[in-house]
């Protein structure tokens, strides 16, 4: 369980938007190479780093926008440069934090200390104290779980260099080359040949740069025959001034290695989360995506696996809830690329109040992986009139020797349930929200205990309304 | 006369542009001085005469709007064959097209049920041989389904590699309308377009699609269900067999606009990949705006059912050839199901190896 | 040296991860008819999908051996055309395909030849008389919306003309008629007759057996062999059920 030690010394004079008079720069510049230096400098970077986010910068210029999914039109990229200027905060005041956010965090009974760190507001919120706790413990079995910026250069610098955004490079896509020249915090973990850490690591141990989180990079490397569970945000509402999330998540799964990734992400709904996460799994190696996705605006988010080696497999459990003003476009990438491989994907996605869901995929079975298994089920409820929910599956397959299997189905929620809830003296919301709830078990029973109650508390929140 | 490179076959939304699935794209070219033979053996109930673009301009269609200039450009001339109200035809209308020896061929059709009536359309697209060069062919079928009528559209398209064949089907219905399409691919580089708008209450459409690719075959598909009004349904099969270096791109499109309450929708696709050379590419989508409905699609690409195998096997028979059986029986249940003698006597002759049966 | 047709030593069936036979010991010897009973569960019909050869039934231990020759991995084609045949409980349907194209195709595998339709349509027509089985039923897709009675006797016809060595008769009763179950049973002693092979005959009810001559009873519980006796078990079982086993 989570410790929770609360940082008294609070000044809030600090937590205020920066004073403008302190600001070098216009906003109307955008992001320029020399911001991207400054950057780098203020980061104490490593050369090699600084070429590459100059390079990321001149890639990320010469790239088009996505000409499908959600619109991103209400995204103001040039403002998002404020916050990673140096010198920024990236505070913001509580007074101006939305009252949806503030009263998802009274119902769902979170300490004042802790709605600051999730606010942006406070600072050093228990964070440190209890990271360097858990750092301690599992130091002892050999693994490595340090913030990116020291994993550049420290002891695993080398590493972090042969590793970092090689599996997602610039080149992907517009906001993976942002990421590159502007990410900024973020974790590293290494976990050592053989090693099994019983305890999910999270990061949500790790906010240090306060407010930040918007362009955190994540590297994971589990090498052979070792196990890890890591964890991945908290389902109470991250607010951030800043509205682009633009994060990048690399896992590397070693030979017989097996690595969960779990999410819950329930960012603010004035956010644009355009995440890019993506594994690459050696010969007999699993990854294992749980993800429910909550909250933003809008949301581009689809964890990609490579199955590189013999009989590596993937699975994906996710489950999306779009509401009112919020447009999710999630899903998930496979690649198999070797012999024997497998792929499980179990997903569900509720839309409500206008809200919209697209379940987005891709499956592809290049020629080298003969016997390659996929088996693929989506499902999607409607819970009104006014919602949307598209599916769009797609399959490249091109061996003789693959066994592909697709089923997805849309639908409302079914009339007898609610009636047969209700005769057991249930209003017809909680009815709903019941069913919904039930719906979503597919990620529920894959989550530590204390996230699947608050994810459960979450869903019910929304359903039955009053939250923004 | 340009050569520019055009898109056709879009897909009505589109997803991440490095799985090349959007659209199809070749290569504009010059469609005038096509010509429009063909032949016909048309039921004495059937009236037959030109229709004006005014009576089909707004039917939609799916190759788009970019190949439709080229065609527009050589089909001045449409048909129009007409059956009246309450009369139930139960004789097919033949169409028969021989491409070969033409370098380009188009021709445009408009059929009209009048309420209640019945009407059977065979359309069989054959090559007869053709230059090294190959021909380009093009047919658009456009159909508007009165009130309670049933409309059956049953396409062969047995043709070469060389041959290249844009073919596309616009079909709008009135209220308890009910569409059955049968499309039978076996063989040529073909853009299938087909779209129903479902804007009657209660109609149907079944779209049964049989595809049976060797060689260099090539079959790019797109296929869109519009729910429009409520209680709609529609149901989309299609089953393949690719061999050789064969490729295919299956576009399946259920889309429930709002107001189409109690429709249900279901798409699926059975494909056996014969060979390691050949490119299987799906992409089954449901796009929805309405809470009452239900929706499902399913897809199964690679092995046969396991227990279908076991079954099998226990008879003593290999795998192989169980795959051989399974793919023969799947053509032969298509081809059963063409309603003219002589058009199914020569389908049958025309593929590979000639398949002789006891029926 | 005995005439063993099926040997049966020592078998241990897993599947799914959970081991569901354990340790069984069988031998049939040609000619001979055996039942195998056992309560709902027990693992019969995982035996008989096993000597069948289904892939999803992993062997774990034992073997099983046809006239000698051990087929514990062979190919379940392999063991058909050694003369294996399961009637299965709840036949699949193959649309697309005839029963009589079917058949046809199974015979010219197991006998390597090409079949002249003149005799086949003979012996089919009369095999097809013998069961009651309307001849309509040839040009049918396989299975394809036959009623639970035809499917059965649609395997049985399938036995007749396959006429392997040893037949594995999976509940070929249950959900017949009482005509039904006689005309099967026809059919079945028609088999013994003709081809002098070997049945094991899976059931939990005992209609099927009123028409047969029973050599040896088996009772399966629980995956394990509890008991074996004469045809006089299965009179005792039907008036005192499995309780006796089941602890």
């Amino acid at each position: 369980m989570r410790e929770k030690t609360i940082v008294s010394d609070i000044d809030r004079n600090i937590y205020n938007i920066k004073d403008e008079e302190k600001d070098n720069y216009k906003i109307e510049e955008g992001l320029t190479p020399e911001i991207v230096e400054h950057l780098s400098r203020e980061k104490h970077d490593p050369e090699w780093m600084k070429d590459f986010r100059l390079k990321s910068l001149d890639i990320y210029n010469k790239t088009e926008m996505p000409d499908w999914g959600p619109s991103i039109e209400g995204l103001n990229v040039d403002e998002i440069v404020t916050y990673v200027r140096p010198n920024t905060d990236m505070k913001a005041d509580w007074n101006e934090v939305p009252d949806d956010i503030k009263n998802t965090f009274d119902r769902l009974g979170i300490p004042q200390a802790e709605k600051d760190s999730l606010a942006g507001v406070g600072a050093q919120y228990d964070s440190e104290v209890v990271y360097h706790n858990v750092r301690k413990e599992v130091e002892e079995q050999g693994v490595i779980y340090t913030d990116m910026e020291s994993a550049l250069n420290g002891e695993y610098a080398d590493m972090v260099k042969e590793h970092f955004m090689k599996l997602v490079p610039p080149t992907d896509h517009k906001f993976a080359a942002l990421h590159g020249a502007v990410w900024s915090g973020g974790s590293f973990v290494y976990v050592p040949k053989g090693v099994h850490l019983e305890i999910p690591l999270q990061s949500y141990f790790r906010l240090n740069a306060p407010g930040a989180g918007q362009f955190e990079h994540t590297l994971i490397i589990v090498e052979d025959d070792a196990y890890l569970h890591f964890i991945e945000g908290c389902s109470a509402p991250k607010y951030n001034v800043a509205n682009l999330h633009a994060g990048c998540v690399e896992l590397y799964v070693g030979k017989n290695a097996t690595l969960r990734y779990s999410t819950i992400e329930n960012w603010s709904k004035n956010m644009y989360n355009l995440n890019t996460k993506r594994a690459k799994v050696e010969e007999g190696g699993k990854i294992e995506w749980v993800s429910g996705s909550f909250g933003s605006h809008v949301s581009y988010l689809y964890p990609m696996s490579v199955l590189n080696g013999k009989g590596a497999r993937a699975e994906f459990t996710g489950v999306t809830f779009a509401g009112e003003g919020q447009n999710l476009d999630t899903g998930t990438k496979v690649v198999h690329n070797a012999p024997d491989t497998s792929s499980y994907i179990n997903t569900r996605s509720i839309s409500k109040d206008g809200g919209i869901s697209t379940f987005r995929s891709a499956v592809v079975v290049n020629k080298n992986a003969k016997n390659s298994k996929v088996a693929v089920s989506c499902e999607s409820l409607m819970v009104d009139n006014i919602s949307r929910s598209d599916t769009i599956p797609a399959m490249d397959i091109r061996t003789q020797y693959a066994d592909v299997g697709h089923e997805a189905k849309i639908g409302k929620i079914n009339d007898d349930e609610i009636f047969y809830i209700m005769s057991r003296g249930l209003s017809e919301e909680e009815a709903k929200a019941m069913i919904v709830s039930g719906f979503a078990d597919n990620v529920g029973k894959e989550l530590p205990v204390e996230y699947a109650v608050e994810m459960n508390n979450l869903i019910r929140l929304e359903m039955k309304g009053s939250i923004g | 006369m340009s050569t520019k490179e055009i898109t056709l076959n879009h897909i009505p939304s589109p997803t991440w542009r490095w799985l090349k699935m959007n659209h199809g794209k070749i290569t504009a070219f010059d469609a005038s001085g096509a010509t429009h033979d063909y032949t016909e053996k048309i039921p004495s109930s059937i009236d037959k005469t030109k229709a004006d673009k005014a009576e089909y301009d707004n039917i939609k269609a799916s190759l788009g709007a970019d190949f439709d200039e080229i065609f527009n450009e050589a089909v001045t001339e449409t048909s129009k064959y007409v059956i009246k109200p309450g009369v139930k035809e139960s004789l097919p209308l033949v169409l028969r097209f021989n491409y070969g020896e033409h370098a380009v061929n188009a021709n445009r059709f408009v059929f009209e049920t009048g309420e209640n009536a019945e009407l059977t359309v065979l359309m069989d697209f054959a090559s007869g041989g053709c230059g090294d060069e190959g021909n380009v062919s093009m047919a658009k079928t456009l159909v508007k389904a009165g009130k309670n009528s049933k409309v059956s559209i049953i396409q062969v398209t047995r043709l070469g590699e060389n041959n290249r064949f844009f073919n596309d089907i616009g079909i709008e219905t009135d209220d308890n309308a009910e569409i059955k399409i049968m499309n039978l691919f076996v063989g040529g580089d073909v853009y299938q377009g087909c779209r129903v708008t479902l804007s009657g209450e209660a109609s149907k459409v079944e779209k049964n699609i049989g595809y049976f690719l060797n060689g260099n075959d090539k079959l790019d598909m797109n296929y869109i269900v519009d729910h429009i009004a409520p209680n709609t349904e529609c149901n989309i099969d299609a089953q393949g067999v690719l061999q050789g270096t064969s490729e295919k791109v299956f576009r399946g499109t259920i889309d429930f606009k709002n107001g189409c309450a109690g429709a249900v929708g279901g798409e699926i696709e059975n494909v056996l990949m014969r060979s390691d050379d050949v490119i299987c590419r799906s992409i089954p989508v449901i796009l929805c705006s309405e809470e009452d409905v239900a929706g499902n699609h399913g897809a199964s690409i690679g092995k046969l059912d396991e227990d279908l195998l076991f079954y099998m096997s226990s008879r003593g028979l290999k795998e192989d050839d169980i795959y051989d059986i399974i793919s023969d029986a799947r053509l032969r249940g298509f081809c059963r199901q063409i309603p003219d003698d002589e058009v199914r006597r020569d389908a049958r002759k025309s593929f590979n190896g000639g398949i002789e049966t006891d029926e | 040296m005995s005439d063993s047709l099926l040997e049966i030593k020592n078998l241990t069936v897993e599947v799914g991860g959970k081991e569901i036979l354990h340790d069984i010991d069988l031998n049939l010897n040609a000619g001979e008819t055996h039942v195998l009973m056992g309560p709902n569960g027990a693992g019969k019909t995982t035996l008989g999908l096993t000597i069948m050869g289904n892939p999803r039934y992993n062997v774990t231990n034992g073997s099983i051996a046809l006239e000698g020759k051990d087929i514990t991995d062979e190919a379940v084609n392999e063991r058909a055309k050694d003369g294996v045949f399961l009637s299965f409980q709840a036949p699949v349907e193959v649309p697309g395909i005839t029963l009589s194209e079917f058949l046809r195709n199974a015979l010219e595998q197991k006998t390597g030849k090409r079949i002249k339709f003149w005799e086949f349509k003979k012996e089919v027509e009369e095999n097809m008389a013998l069961l009651d089985m309307d001849e309509k039923y040839l040009q049918r897709d396989l299975n394809c919306g036959f009623s639970g009675g035809e499917k059965k006797k649609a395997e049985v016809l399938q036995l007749l003309m396959l006429k392997p060595k040893i037949a594995i008769l999976d509940e070929t009763d249950s959900g017949l008629d009482v005509d039904a179950v006689k005309t099967v049973s026809k059919g079945i002693e028609a088999y013994r007759k003709k081809v002098g092979g070997a049945l094991l005959v899976i059931t939990h009810s005992t209609k099927i057996l009123s028409a047969l001559t029973v050599d040896k009873t088996h009772v399966l519980v629980k995956g394990s062999l509890v008991a074996e006796g004469d045809a006089s078990l299965i009179d005792e079982i039907n008036n005192n059920g499995f309780a006796k086993y089941e602890n």
